[in-house]
């Protein structure tokens, strides 16, 4: 049964930070991760008695028994009780899928625990593996539930022992990882699974119980017990099951035992995840879960209210008190919000309160600048903040495909379910071609595009057409281009423009967040120059860093009126960037110089209408001298197959212009990494499967650019433009010159 | 081969009987209709001579306007070279070795030199105030033109921008240059300016006041431009300036 609670007694716990618990279930898909949800939500979570009158609690009823509900909410608040005390958990959603590295982890941050979820039958899988990985490098604690047990008796037809031999052969490969991936070899130690103390419970999700080798002792519950009632399909000694040892209580009992209360978490976790100085005021409040410090934020999640149509950010309070009225800062939006209105969780449901103080989940209106993965602050402490997470991330949207709704009526709909798509998925994202008017959704693999069209159809019942999918390339440079005079069409503006392919290094401090656009200039200079060998002069003189890794550097010296046109320059040059000369794909990863200038003296004759067709000109001449190319998106697969058709796989990724980087035989199972060219993956699924009978299962992630190999290019540039409706051939550096 | 370069003033009373004569010899004539505003039209002007007359738009004469043209003449308002791309037509047009004959025409920036009243000897560099676009303001470069001259002591001409689809009008320049002195936090309110608007037409406006009158004022149709005195005024220019306020109804 749900518990009633008022909101004030649940408030009274949350003031009490040992008594607040944050946790998220992970598992590999399949393994059972919404049935243990929904069975930790049916029998413990909390209802408001506001809420409650007859035809609510008929409604949660009817919601209950609809699969599933737990994914749906940011958060779900759970009520327990454990040696006479009551503790608040907050079960926090995160994301099914491997591929979106960045949702995944932002998850993780606001917990400080996690129950790891796996099948007793197939044991630890790729995403058991990834999941678990990315727990522990977000230095959460993992905690095992071994699930389906009924499995291994009713179909492997395994005796008490093989029972016993399985459930501890789980737990080593468990603990294996464990030792390989937790980042510090203290937590490691500390973290292994110890069955005897309570850190594993086994059980059945479906059945609603479960039970740790304490409990079992306590309660008197054999091994022998269980195994027998399902060998022998007993119902009632099943049922019985489920009274003596029901799941909620078992799992909670251990999540109040060994996963930390936010204030001992955070002692270790802020040094380790937050970027920001450790010794400042914010760096204490943080690292003491300060309720009275300064308030700080990180948000997870970012949804649209169905009812309302307001915007709800979902986040942790790391220090602070969140009230409604208080002036924040959005440390990567750069901007100033104000919290309108403050909740919290009471099961899924939220209930306006006055405060939430630090520790807990809380649910806010009024952050319409924020997405998810925002950092959010006390606007008086705007200067020591430092983000949890950087903006930039790694993976970057590379497939596209248009889509229109079957429906001409439902467009309005359409837009609407696509806005709420990209906002509480930030690596979503969907444009509008202008000169058609078709809707663009872009998203980093054909598999995340294929989730958010599922999800247009079973959360939004809308029926859509699809383009098949256009991938999106980048334009580069190979080699330092010559020096052009770029010349504004009334000849009285001459830039004098290189372009130059940006170094890796440089990438990477880009992609890391080290350095950016509005950085102090001379920490940027300083981290340049010690990362990456800059020379001083150079670092110093960026004027703009834009998101697919462009920079504009000005080394000219005592040019007149440059000051003023600064903006019009970058603005030609932002144009510039976003369609590069070969194929009007987004340039990315080069070095803009800017050497000398003559600007007219009256602003009449040196706008836009003349400057950015000078910039462009210039910097297209210097690309095509370049030797440029294109650079296409890569994505990494991470394959389980049994041993074998280890043959079978590579022939197929071989085939598709990949490269293996990894085979590992794992006694029977083999894993397989590989990488391959996006552009080649849209069999892929069909073609792996067919060559496997179905047996490989696989996850995918973004990988990376790379150069499209010559042979391929002049064809593939002649495609892309035809698409675009531009002349098969690509310009030439004098196009632009004589101009 | 010829190219003849003739300015027209700033009406068509204005046009000298030297650059009729160019008008009516060559086999071509264009009329530059983007530079400027004209009372009754430029084009109609000329065609009362040459019935052939074409326009020539920016992108022609941004082009390249000499190419298979050897006998031609283009005809500009107020005087050729107050307009940039015309200097580099002529240079192009030498560098071809053409034959260049320049005509000069009466243009507004002379005509607002002698009708503010201001001594000739004491005007600085002049500047255009453009609209903002693509979210880059250009007020900046008008404001520092200003200082620049004040500085010196020099009076500033602030041109305003002239297209096709829109002219900015006194009011509106004030009203920009009042915003940039805000931010600047060197307030220009009550900085003195002559409003000048459709100089030499029937229905010329020449009038002082306060640029945030400016601002608030009306003036008809463009073209419009403003004179902003120096600082400090010589007694004689003072006295003139009196003059221009006391026009006002
Ligand atoms: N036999 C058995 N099946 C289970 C058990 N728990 C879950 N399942 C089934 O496993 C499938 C996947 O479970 P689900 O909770 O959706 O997994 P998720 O993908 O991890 O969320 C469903 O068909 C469940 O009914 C269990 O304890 N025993």
């Amino acid at each position: 049964m749900p518990k009633y609670k008022h909101v004030e007694d649940i408030l009274r716990i949350m003031r009490n930070i040992e008594q607040v618990r944050n946790i998220g279930i992970i598992a590999h898909v399949d393994h059972g991760k919404t049935t243990t949800s929904d069975a930790l939500l049916a029998h413990a979570g909390i209802l408001s008695p506001k809420l409650a009158g007859e035809a609510r609690a008929l409604d949660y009823l009817d919601v209950e028994q609809q699969r599933g509900i737990t994914v749906k909410a940011a958060n779900v608040s759970l009520y327990h009780e454990y040696k006479g005390k009551p503790y608040v958990i907050n079960l926090i959603d995160t994301p099914g899928h491997v591929d979106f590295s960045g949702k995944v982890t932002r998850s993780l941050r606001v917990l400080d625990g996690a129950i790891l979820v796996v099948d007793a039958v197939e044991g630890v899988m790729t995403q058991t593996e990834t999941v678990l990985r990315q727990a522990l490098e977000e230095y959460v604690r993992p905690l095992l539930f071994i699930n389906k047990v009924d499995r291994l008796i009713k179909e492997l037809k395994l005796s008490p022992q093989e029972v016993q031999q399985r459930i501890v052969q789980i737990i080593k490969e468990v603990n294996e990882r464990i030792l390989t991936f937790a980042p510090d070899k203290e937590f490691a130690k500390k973290w292994l699974l110890d069955p005897a103390k309570g850190h594993v419970a086994l059980g059945s999700a479906k059945d609603k119980w479960g039970i740790t080798i304490p409990m079992a002792e306590e309660k008197g519950i054999k091994f022998s017990y269980f195994v027998e009632a399902y060998a022998k399909g007993d119902k009632a000694a099943i049922e019985e099951l489920f009274k003596k040892a029901p799941l909620h209580e078992t799992l909670l009992d251990m999540v109040v035992r060994w996963v930390p209360n936010p204030r001992e978490a955070q002692k270790y976790r802020v040094p380790r995840l937050w970027k920001g100085d450790i010794n400042s005021e914010l760096g204490k409040a943080m690292v003491n879960a300060d309720p009275d410090g300064p308030l700080v934020v990180f948000i997870n999640d970012m949804r649209l209210d169905p009812h309302t149509k307001r915007l709800v950010a979902t986040g942790r309070v790391w220090a602070g008190t969140a009230t409604a009225g208080k002036e924040v800062w959005l440390v990567n939006a750069q901007k100033p919000n104000k919290i309108l209105q403050v909740s919290i969780y009471m099961g899924p449901d939220r209930e306006i309160v006055d405060y939430v103080t630090a520790g807990n989940i809380v649910a806010m209106l009024g952050l319409d600048d924020a997405r998810a993965g925002e950092t959010v602050v006390d606007i008086k402490y705007k200067d020591q903040a430092a983000p949890f997470e950087q903006l930039h991330y790694v993976s970057e949207p590379v497939v596209t495909v248009a889509i229109e709704p079957k429906n001409p009526r439902d467009l309005p709909k359409l837009i609407e379910a696509l806005r709420t798509l990209s906002i509480e998925d930030p690596n979503l994202k969907v444009t509008i071609n202008q000169e058609t008017g078709e809707y663009l959704l872009s998203g980093m693999g054909m598999l995340h595009i294929e989730i958010a069209l599922t999800q247009l159809k079973e959360v939004y019942g809308l029926e859509v057409k699809v383009s098949p999918p256009v991938i999106t390339y980048r334009e580069t440079v190979r080699s330092p281009g010559e020096k052009v005079e770029g010349k504004s069409p009334n000849k009285h503006n001459k830039l004098y423009i290189t372009v130059e392919p940006l170094e890796k290094e440089v990438i990477e401090l880009i992609q890391k967040g080290e350095i950016s656009e509005d950085q102090d200039p001379k920490q940027r200079a300083k981290i340049l120059r010690e990362k990456a060998g800059w020379d001083a002069e150079t670092a110093r003189r960026i004027w703009a860093i834009d998101e697919n890794y462009n920079i504009f550097i000005d080394k000219t010296v005592g040019v007149q009126h440059l000051r003023e046109v600064k903006d019009t320059i970058l603005g030609g040059w932002r144009i510039a960037m976003k369609e590069g000369p070969l194929a009007k794909e987004p340039v990315r990863g080069v070095k803009v110089i800017l050497w000398d200038a003559v600007i007219h003296e009256d602003p009449a004759h040196r706008g836009p209408a003349q400057i950015y067709p000078a910039v462009r000109n210039a910097v297209y001449a210097s690309m095509l001298t370049d030797r440029p190319t294109l650079l296409e998106p890569l994505q990494k697969l991470d394959i389980r197959v049994p041993s074998e058709y280890i043959g079978a796989v590579m022939g197929v990724i071989n085939k598709h212009r990949g490269k293996i980087l990894e085979v590992n035989d794992m006694g029977g199972q083999a894993r397989i990494i590989a990488v391959i060219p996006v552009a080649e993956s849209f069999d892929l699924p069909m073609e792996l499967r067919s060559v496997t009978a179905g047996r490989a299962f696989w996850g995918t992630e973004f990988y990376g650019w790379a150069p499209v190999p010559d042979q391929l290019l002049p064809e593939l540039i002649a495609k892309i433009r035809q698409r675009k409706g531009l002349p098969p051939n690509p310009p030439k550096a004098e196009d632009f010159l004589s101009l | 081969m010829r190219f003849s370069l003739v300015g027209a003033g700033l009406r068509c009373e204005q046009v000298t009987e030297e650059a009729w004569e160019e008008i009516r010899k060559r086999k071509e004539v264009f009329v530059d209709v983007y530079t400027s505003l004209y009372p009754g039209g430029l084009l109609n002007c000329v065609k009362k001579v040459r019935e052939d007359a074409k326009e020539a738009h920016r992108d022609l004469l941004e082009g390249d306007f000499l190419k298979g043209r050897n006998d031609v003449a283009l005809v500009v308002p107020g005087d050729p070279f107050a307009a940039t791309t015309h200097v580099s037509l002529y240079v192009e047009a030498r560098k071809r070795g053409y034959d260049v004959k320049l005509i000069p025409g009466i243009s507004a920036l002379q005509v607002a030199r002698t009708k503010s009243g201001l001594s000739q000897y004491r005007f600085g560099r002049v500047v255009t105030m453009m609209y903002p676009r693509e979210g880059i303001s250009f007020s900046e470069s008008v404001y520092y033109a200003i200082k620049d001259n004040d500085s010196l002591n020099l009076h500033t001409i602030v041109l305003l921008e002239t297209g096709y689809d829109r002219s900015m009008t006194a009011p509106e320049a004030a009203k920009l240059l009042i915003e940039e002195a805000r931010r600047k936090g060197d307030p220009m309110d009550d900085r003195m300016v002559i409003v000048m608007a459709r100089l030499c037409w029937d229905n010329e406006i020449i009038e002082a006041m306060t640029l945030k009158e400016a601002s608030e004022g009306d003036f008809g149709p463009p073209p419009h431009l403003m004179v902003i005195p120096s600082p400090k005024l010589h007694p004689m220019e003072e006295e003139f300036l009196e003059t221009l306020k006391s026009s006002k109804p």
